[in-house]
């Protein structure tokens, strides 16, 4: 397994020969290379997933080791991957989902001036995120969970004659950066209590640690989880991180990275489940999170705004599902989603694409005609979301749901069934608002070319089909690809995982969904704006849709605070600090001007004080003494 | 070999006098690269078979007192050394100077540094630690912005006030030896085995480490440095930020520690404190400034505080990780100020709210400076990350709250940093009359010059054991020093051996 | 043989002589001529002082001072004629340009 590298290498050839050689090989040369190391990278990738297949369960994890990073007294690490069912699955979600993604953009961008520096990013992107769920220890976790992040800071700011998209980017990074911070403290940790940071080492000795150590480690890791997967009250960057190009929210604000969180907690399961409290914290706040962003997302108009709370939500879900040690339904929901939810954002893209950039839902309606494949695709993947029966979201959804339930987190569980009926209500306002109706906008809206309807009708495929990879009562394949992982170190598998699915349970969400549905149809089916408001909704409404003011609340406590600690220290710096410098410099120069007088120039004057000053010397010796 | 290393810039220096003006530049250039060439030639003898100096050349010099001519060249010194060369290297071809005066004070001022990275004798250090503040003098009085000669005297002044203490310190050192030895010496492996008194060792630190912390620079003693690191043309601002203040970070390593190890102790959480302070407030400072070059320079404060803190720490991956972050910071200080010097020619401005829009006109020089800025903020990955880990880590182990606090300095570092890169970047194009900011694109002899820089960028981030594993046994050494005299509560931490 | 008594005392009024010279006049060849005074009268007290207790020490001090002398007014002079030339008159009292 040496050779899973070359899945890494692939997209860094890729990005630098865009970076370097893009302007000179021109704009084709350059997709194709950059799509083409995608491509390339899904069957290396596919290629390592079957092997691992050939092998019996319990071989399938290999740790293959390239070059001693450093050696400075405790810190000592070597560089190396782990290839077990975890990492393929993900480089099997990148890289394919990328590819499509990638293939998508040819089209999304082929009339901005910077063609060539997108695909180079892209691909960096690629080569982060695979590097992220690959290595094989907690530093090269964080040198491609900084990487990611530096990607998308990049791609947030694309476009970046924007103040807006400037703005946002500059947002993403710093609490990205904050969550950083978070990993880098339990490395710190890791390296004073156990001295090793590889995962096997880690994994093998949490029993020694103390159980406020563990707390610690958990919580600071989840730190930096929540940062990167938009956990409340972090969240506030990835609506802001829209500003990007479309394809760009598809492939990290919506499919892998903003996922990285729930590979983490899932990769650091040992961790997690010594840690009870931190686990417990996870879960209550991924379900207040998916409630809490699944009710903003009623209210907003900006069709890429509402999936991204979208996404905010589900993956607030995600969090429930390892929160409570549900990790392999974890996995499978976010592997769900990144079909159901690229798909939406590139739905979404095909759609802001036809009607001329606009983003407003407001302005469009009765596109359903005008773009039939981009509505067909869009209707799968809005089921899919909002959980409709039969299709992949259901499945995976429903997963965690029975999985908290049968757990005993009622309470959880509760939160959870109330969101699907808040899901299933905004993805099908916006797909009422959007598609139904007649036209509102202007112009002549038009279906995209091939090579962005293309990546829609697989994704579909996928939101479609994809969730019968477990079906509850039958079979579940995905979970016992990911058993053996779970398998390897104490706390990996929930006893409820064996239990009967839950039917009753199953059936009450999806009739929640249904309603959800109807009540979307009630008030938006004929696709009609409505303004008014009946007059208690008033208020409410406007909280909501003022995104329960937290982003205002954050500027001021932090934002606000630090500019203004800085500029008071600056202030400091040049008062006080250089003042007391220059204040001695001053009184040096005040003490020669005071004494500069003494020197009149009145050469008879100077004799007069000589022999007066000899006389009194001579005075004093014979005189005192 | 040794000391053609410190010659060779003096005699390019010498050979620029007899040669015309226009030959300058390329000329100091390729004396510089030949330095850099003879360090990398040098590797072999830095590495000897104990913990002391690979090679170690003494010859008589004041032999009265018992000063030596003596250079020593050990894995700290080298890797100083590299970033001494190649730093000067480019720089000094970085922009055409006005006249040959230039280059010949910028190669005295390289192998001056040189001098102070080799010295084997406190004399000597003490020497060339003084003579290097002439070069670097002349060069900001004559050559830097319109304030230059306010700059360059505060710099002057506050140069020397300090190093007349650290010189009586030096005569105390000396005749100490002669009181314990029976002959004055000065060589700093002799003076670290006298044992000195506590009360003696305490003040005898003090004014060695005045003289050093004014030179990182460190609060509250920096206040020299926002004026001439702006005033001062952006090559000598580099060799500012990115050499001369390694010299005093080196010093604390080859001069205080080993030789006063228990007034070190005793003083490690003084200087724990100002490096917190420098962390914090540097970071702050440079989040509230408008002209991007004191950004960096407040950058530096901050990020040389830190690598104060790591040898504070007193605990060898704390050393380690200081050794490590001087070289980073060498390179990646180097880079940003050179490349904004470029912004700053090319744009005809400093001033943040006035620049804008690099990337739709330069999309190479501002890739090329994101690379720098994002070094600079620790992106993991890149070099700047592993020093700052490594430095972090030995922190935590010696005095978790002081890495609890430090860790701030990251998320602010990131704030600051982009602040910097998308006001030059973003935004629209602007450009102030009569520059030529119609073409800011580096050329392509600056992306070769500034390549070297790039590179080690990212050689460096995926392979800092090149570093560690050279500086490693003498560190070993400086921090055994310190451990073995360990006296009271503060003694140095042990650590977690790793298997 | 005279005392030294009277030696020091046409030295102490030699020297008194010169200092009010110094002091009271203007011109500077005149104060010259009055520093010379002091220092003959100086010179003389040394000799008188090496007569009484013969020791060498005292006429190398005379000599000495007659070299420095020598060469004080040689360039005092130089200085004068200068000024002389740029001024056209000299008066101490109105060369203050080094004043603080």
């Amino acid at each position: 397994m040496q050779d899973a590298i070359v899945i890494l290498l692939l997209p860094a050839l890729g990005s630098l020969i865009a970076a370097v050689l893009g302007k000179s090989i021109g704009r084709k040369a350059t997709a194709y290379v950059t799509v083409g190391a995608m491509g390339a990278a899904f069957l290396w990738a596919f290629s390592v997933f079957w092997r691992l297949l050939q092998l019996p369960a319990a071989q399938r994890s290999f740790d293959p080791v390239y070059w001693q990073w450093i050696h400075a007294g405790a810190l000592k690490l070597q560089f190396g991957l782990l290839i077990d069912p975890l990492s393929t699955t993900f480089f099997l979600i990148v890289t394919f989902v990328g590819f499509l993604i990638h293939l998508y953009s040819v089209g999304y961008m082929h009339e901005d001036d910077n063609f060539q520096r997108f695909f180079s990013y892209l691909n960096l992107f690629a080569l982060a995120m695979l590097l992220l769920v690959s290595a094989d220890n907690f530093v090269f976790l964080l040198v491609g969970w900084g990487g990611v992040g530096l990607a998308s800071y990049l791609l947030i700011g694309f476009w970046h004659t924007r103040p807006s998209a400037v703005q946002a980017a500059r947002k993403a990074l710093v609490v990205n950066v904050a969550g950083d911070v978070g990993i880098m403290l339990a490395i710190f940790i890791l390296v004073m209590t156990l001295g090793r940071l590889n995962y096997a080492g880690v994994f093998s000795h949490v029993s020694s640690l103390s159980a406020f150590q563990v707390e610690l480690i958990a919580f600071l890791l989840y730190l930096g989880a929540a940062a990167k997967s938009a956990q409340f009250p972090l969240h506030v960057w990835l609506p802001d991180a829209m500003e990007g190009p479309t394809p760009v929210s598809a492939l990290i604000h919506a499919a892998t990275m903003v996922t990285a969180g729930v590979y983490l907690v899932a990769r650091a399961y040992p961790i997690f489940h010594a840690a009870p409290i931190a686990a417990e914290w996870i879960a209550g706040i991924g379900a207040f999170t998916a409630l809490f962003a699944a009710t903003i997302a009623i209210t907003q108009n900006d069709i890429k705004r509402v999936i991204a709370y979208s996404t905010v939500s589900q993956l607030g879900y995600m969090f429930l599902a390892v929160g409570i040690g549900a990790f392999a339904a974890g996995i499978f929901h976010l592997t769900m989603h990144a079909f159901f939810k690229a798909l939406l954002f590139l739905a979404a893209g095909s759609v802001i694409h036809a009607v001329s950039g606009e983003q407003d839902m407001r302005k469009m309606g009765g596109l359903k005609k005008l773009l039939p494949i981009t509505y067909w695709t869009m209707l799968i993947g809005a089921a899919s979301n909002a959980g409709v029966p039969l299709f992949a979201g259901f499945f995976s959804k429903d997963e965690i749901l029975g999985q908290a339930l049968a757990s005993g987190h009622f309470w959880l569980w509760l939160v959870g069934v109330v969101t699907a009926f808040f899901t299933a209500l905004y993805i099908f306002r916006l797909i009422f608002l959007t598609f139904h109706g007649t036209y509102r906008g202007e112009g002549h809206p038009h279906e995209s070319p091939k090579v962005m309807t293309i990546p829609l009708i697989v994704l579909a495929v996928g939101a479609l089909f994809g969730g019968y990879l477990n079906v509850p009562g039958a079979w579940s394949l995905f979970d016992n690809w990911l058993a053996p992982v779970f398998a390897r170190y104490p706390g990996g598998t929930i006893a409820a995982a064996s239990a009967a699915p839950n039917w009753g349970a199953m059936a009450l969400t999806a009739v929640l969904v249904l309603v959800g549905i109807y009540v979307a149809w009630l008030y938006f089916g004929r696709g009609e704006v409505r303004t008014e408001l009946p007059e208690g909704a008033r208020g409410v409404h406007k909280v909501l849709y003022n995104k329960y003011y937290i982003d205002e609340i954050g500027h001021a406590a932090l934002v606000w605070t630090s500019d203004h600690l800085a500029i008071v220290l600056d202030l400091f710096d040049r008062v006080v600090v250089d003042g007391i410098v220059m204040g001695i410099a001053a009184l040096v120069k005040a003490w020669g001007e005071a004494l500069a007088p003494l020197q009149d120039g009145f050469l008879r004057r100077y004799g007069l004080a000589v022999l007066i000053g000899g006389v009194a010397i001579v005075a004093y010796l014979t005189l005192v003494q | 070999m040794l000391e053609v290393v410190f010659f060779l810039p003096v005699l390019g220096a010498l050979l620029l006098l007899l040669l015309p003006a226009k030959a300058a530049r390329w000329t100091a250039f390729g004396v510089a690269v030949l330095t850099f060439l003879l360090t990398l030639y040098l590797i072999p003898a830095a590495y000897g078979h104990g913990t002391g100096y690979g090679t170690l050349i003494s010859v008589p010099w004041i032999s009265a007192w018992g000063v030596n001519w003596a250079l020593g060249l050990d894995g700290l010194a080298l890797v100083l050394l590299i970033l001494t060369t190649v730093v000067s290297a480019v720089a000094i071809a970085w922009t055409p100077a006005r006249d040959r005066t230039y280059y010949v004070l910028f190669l005295l001022l390289e192998a001056t540094a040189i001098g102070v990275f080799l010295a084997a004798d406190l004399f000597v250090f003490y020497v060339f630690w003084e003579a290097m503040i002439i070069p670097a003098y002349i060069l900001i009085a004559s050559y830097g912005g319109p304030r230059r000669q306010r700059a360059a005297i505060k710099f002057l002044i506050y140069s020397l006030v300090p190093s007349l203490l650290m010189l009586a310190a030096v005569v105390v050192l000396g005749y100490e030896a002669f009181l314990q030895l029976g002959h004055w010496s000065f060589s700093i492996a002799t003076l670290s085995h006298l044992s000195l008194p506590v009360s003696m060792q305490m003040w005898l630190f003090a004014a060695f480490a005045l003289a050093f912390l004014v030179k990182i620079p460190t609060f509250p003693f920096h206040s020299w440095m926002p004026e001439a690191y702006a005033e001062a043309p952006a090559p000598v601002t580099t060799m500012l930020s990115s050499v001369l203040s390694k010299t005093a970070l080196y010093a604390f390593l080859r001069i205080a520690l080993p030789i006063m190890p228990t007034a070190a102790q005793r003083f490690a959480p003084v200087l724990g404190v100002l490096a917190l302070i420098s962390i914090l407030y540097g970071a702050f400072v440079a989040l509230a400034q408008r002209d991007g070059k004191l950004v960096i320079g407040y950058s530096s404060l901050s990020h040389l505080g830190l690598v104060l803190l790591g040898i504070a720490a007193l605990s060898y991956t704390g050393l380690q990780g200081a050794v490590l972050q001087m070289f980073n910071h060498g390179i990646y200080a180097a880079g940003l100020f050179l490349l904004f010097g470029l912004v700053e020619e090319r744009l005809g401005t400093r001033d943040l709210e006035a620049l804008g829009g690099l990337e739709a006109r330069g999309p190479i020089l501002a890739g090329l400076f994101l690379i720098a800025v994002l070094t600079g903020l620790g992106l993991p990955g890149l070099q700047g990350f592993a020093g700052e880990l490594t430095l972090l880590t030995g922190i935590y182990m010696a005095h978790a709250a002081w890495a609890w606090i430090a860790v701030i300095s990251v998320i602010l570092s990131a704030a600051y940093f982009i602040r910097l890169f998308q006001k030059v970047a973003h935004g629209t194009p602007r450009a102030v009359d009569g520059a030529p900011g119609d073409r800011p694109e580096i050329k392509g002899g600056q992306i070769a010059l500034i390549a070297p820089l790039i590179l080690a960028m990212v050689f460096f981030g995926l392979y800092p054991a090149a570093i560690t594993k050279t500086i490693g046994p003498a560190l070993t050494h400086v921090s055994q020093s310190v451990r073995t005299t360990a006296q009271g509560p503060s003694a140095v931490t042990s650590e977690v051996q790793v298997k | 043989m005279v005392p030294i008594g009277y030696y020091l005392v046409l030295s102490a009024v030699l020297f008194v002589i010169g200092g009010v010279g110094v002091l009271a006049r203007r011109n500077p060849l005149q104060m010259f001529m009055a520093v010379e005074l002091m220092w003959n009268a100086v010179n003389l007290s040394f000799v008188a002082f090496a007569r009484q207790y013969l020791d060498m020490a005292g006429h190398i001090f005379v000599f000495l001072v007659i070299t420095v002398a020598a060469a004080e007014v040689a360039i005092g002079l130089a200085i004068i004629v200068m000024v002389f030339r740029k001024r056209e008159h000299v008066d101490v009292d109105d060369l203050s340009l080094m004043k603080g």
